[in-house]
């Protein structure tokens, strides 16, 4: 049986066959309203015809989206041409709609060195249709933010880690067409000693106390206090002494 | 394709980037220049690598396609594309064979054969062929893009890296002027499969007549070289043999060749005549009735059917049979009027239609002494030209007592013919010949062709 549109009405037809492809690459299956969409958008008149090739056109696409061989692939761009579509864009249609492999910027976090309970974030934007983002370690904490057909943000946070303590793992990204893994490095800085010399008073006084994870200075006349050596102040309501 | 490739110094440096050859030998190598080189262009050349994934390996032949695209060169991210490297020598670009017809003329009287450039322009027209039947246009058709080997006419079609597919791959580049069709000149149209139509039949045209026939031999703009050209090769486009406006008709045309004269249309076969002004002269500006590729190869397979030799400078042409009394016919090259003794047989072929009934093909056959017969040429299923190491169906022979060409038969099966339409049939035996005198039919069998010999 012959299948093909007259060949005046294929090539009105045949601009709206990549936005087509490329929608359901990205995960859409397209309903009628996006149909007429489509082809207002590419300058054709949303008629019964026009609606009724495309869905066929869209029903043999959505079967590339498994198509994970060479032979399976030309198949389908096969049954596309036996629809009269010449044969180049038979077959680029049928690569745009198989789902893209995941990219994801940047391919690594590194957090670097934090310091003790201190915990991190980062963003991870990710190119593809995306099913799922997870992570083994309790101390990575991923959730999908603005998911969008075919670009995601992800969200990694990095829960508090105690002083000395070092992270190497990563992020599973899962789409379609495979998976990627994003390595996630992260190192705290080792506990300081007990008791050092306060940069403000010069005395041996500086005490980190390490069930509030902040240095705290024991002489009366300073009282300085602070997560880290380079945040120390007196604590409001306490006037320093001269 | 390896991983890598060790290349050397570029080769040479072009608009879109530099070309480098592989030093094993095998590869072209084509970087793009940095402003050229997008993420785009990346993505467009990766597509038009899979599109080369489905060629057949005959189809690859004639076209020289993307393979692989290139990551890097020392280390520094680069867009680039990796094609085979088609051998030079054999190989000469188009532009060097495509002569003045002074340069013709001498390349002739050293040899070469016109018959040789039908063969190429029947190889350009493959290469195009092969590309509209996929849905793609080349969209930079010029001299320059295409690879001859001058000993066997075989045509490679490269820089195919600026392909066209409607929804895919967006045109790139405008084309060069004298190959570009006048729509896309004015701005009227992006370079597609029937602005391809256009430049395909400027270069076919080119290489049998060794002119552009759409040559401005008007000056629209006297201060302006570049609206002059756009007027000349756009607007005001016109074949240089317009039947009614003569503004671009060559000094010297229907000259012979090699006493400084430029090639007619009206030298080729009455069915390329036909093809050249629909290209030229109907389908000018009108794209959707311009011929395709395949039309061309057909008919310039055909043309070589119609043959003959010059007796006086030795070269071959399209047999003018349609030009009367035969006392008027003469070679294009030389003028020889007398063109050899004896003159062919000229032979009309039909095609088998429904229930019996036979119908003109437009194409003729022109045989000598001594010629033969393919059985390509009666087999309407066939390709023309697929000939090679078959056997010959029949062939022919001069009789000097009667002054006849007698056909004979070469084939196994029995031939009927009838040697007028009152006579009745006669069958021609394997080794038995047939009279081939005006008004004979021959009959080859059941669903092959017919032929009918005029004179």
């Amino acid at each position: 049986m012959n299948n093909h549109l007259a060949e005046e009405k294929l090539n009105r037809l045949l601009p709206a066959l990549s936005p087509l492809a490329e929608r359901i690459g990205a995960g859409t299956v397209p309903e009628e309203h996006v149909l007429k969409e489509i082809l207002r958008s590419t300058g054709v008149e949303a008629e019964e015809w026009a609606v009724e090739e495309l869905v066929f056109w869209s029903k043999i696409l959505q079967s590339a989206r498994t198509a994970a061989t060479y032979g399976a692939k030309a198949a389908i761009a096969e049954e596309l041409q036996s629809h009269g579509i010449p044969e180049a864009s038979a077959i680029l249609a049928v690569e745009a709609a198989i789902p893209p492999p995941l990219t994801v910027e940047p391919r690594s976090v590194n957090f670097g060195s934090l310091r003790p309970g201190e915990g991190a974030h980062a963003t991870l934007k990710v190119s593809g249709p995306l099913l799922r983002a997870t992570a083994r370690n309790s101390q990575l904490k991923v959730s999908l933010a603005d998911r969008g057909s075919g670009n995601s943000l992800v969200k990694v946070q990095l829960l508090a880690g105690s002083a000395g303590e070092s992270l190497q793992d990563h992020v599973l990204l899962e789409g379609e067409r495979g998976q990627v893994k994003v390595p996630v490095i992260a190192q705290w800085e080792k506990e300081p000693p007990m008791l050092q010399q306060c940069p403000q008073c010069l005395k041996e006084s500086l005490f980190w106390n390490r069930y509030d994870k902040k240095f705290e200075c024991l002489n009366l006349e300073c009282k300085v206090e602070g997560p880290s050596l380079d945040k120390l102040a007196n604590p409001r309501g306490r006037p320093r002494l001269h | 394709m390896p991983d890598w490739l060790e290349i050397g110094m570029p080769d040479h440096t072009g608009g879109e980037g530099r070309i480098f050859f592989s030093k094993d030998g095998q590869y072209a190598i084509k970087i793009y220049h940095k402003q050229k080189a997008g993420v785009t262009k990346r993505q467009l050349l990766e597509k038009i690598r899979v599109l080369g994934t489905h060629l057949t390996e005959n189809e690859a032949k004639f076209l020289c396609w993307p393979l692989a695209l290139v990551d890097n060169v020392d280390g520094n991210e680069c867009v680039g594309c990796v094609t085979r490297r088609i051998p030079t020598p054999p190989y000469t670009t188009l532009v060097n064979i495509m002569l003045t017809p002074k340069q013709a003329a001498e390349q002739f009287r050293a040899g070469k054969s016109w018959a040789d450039y039908l063969q190429t322009a029947r190889g350009i027209a493959r290469s195009i062929a092969v590309l509209s039947g996929k849905g793609c246009a080349h969209a930079d058709l010029h001299f320059s893009n295409f690879l001859v080997d001058s000993a066997s006419s075989d045509v490679v079609l490269i820089d195919l890296d600026g392909l066209v597919v409607p929804g895919f791959l967006p045109p790139q580049v405008a084309g060069m002027c004298g190959f570009m069709a006048p729509e896309v000149i004015m701005g009227e149209s992006v370079p597609n499969e029937r602005t391809d139509r256009h430049g395909l039949a400027v270069l076919v045209l080119y290489t049998l007549l060794f002119r552009n026939v759409l040559q401005p031999l008007h000056c629209y703009d006297p201060n302006s070289q570049r609206n002059d050209d756009e007027i000349g090769w756009g607007r005001e486009a016109l074949f240089s043999e317009h039947q009614h406006d003569q503004r671009n008709r060559p000094r010297m045309l229907g000259v012979p060749l090699f006493r400084g004269g430029a090639l007619s249309y009206r030298m080729l076969t009455p069915a390329l005549q036909k093809l050249t002004e629909r290209a030229f002269v109907e389908g000018l500006h009108n794209p959707a009735i311009r011929p395709s590729a395949q039309e061309w190869i057909n008919n310039l397979s055909w043309a070589l059917d119609e043959l003959w030799q010059c007796s006086h400078c030795r070269q071959y042409f399209p047999y003018p049979h349609w030009v009367d009394p035969v006392q008027r016919r003469a070679c294009p090259f030389c003028g020889q009027r007398r063109l050899a003794t004896p003159l062919p047989s000229v032979l009309l072929l039909y095609e088998p239609r429904s229930r019996g009934n036979y119908g003109f093909t437009q194409r003729y056959l022109v045989l000598g002494n001594g010629w033969t017969l393919f059985p390509d040429v009666l087999d309407s299923q066939r390709p023309p030209m697929t000939r090679k190491g078959e056997k010959a169906a029949g062939h022919v022979e001069w009789d000097d007592k009667r002054k006849t060409n007698y056909f004979v038969n070469e084939e196994d099966a029995p031939w009927r013919a009838r040697l007028s339409p009152d006579a009745s049939d006669i069958t021609v035996s394997k080794g038995a010949s047939v009279p081939l005198q005006p008004g004979t039919t021959i009959y080859f069998g059941e669903s092959r062709r017919l032929l009918v010999v005029r004179e």
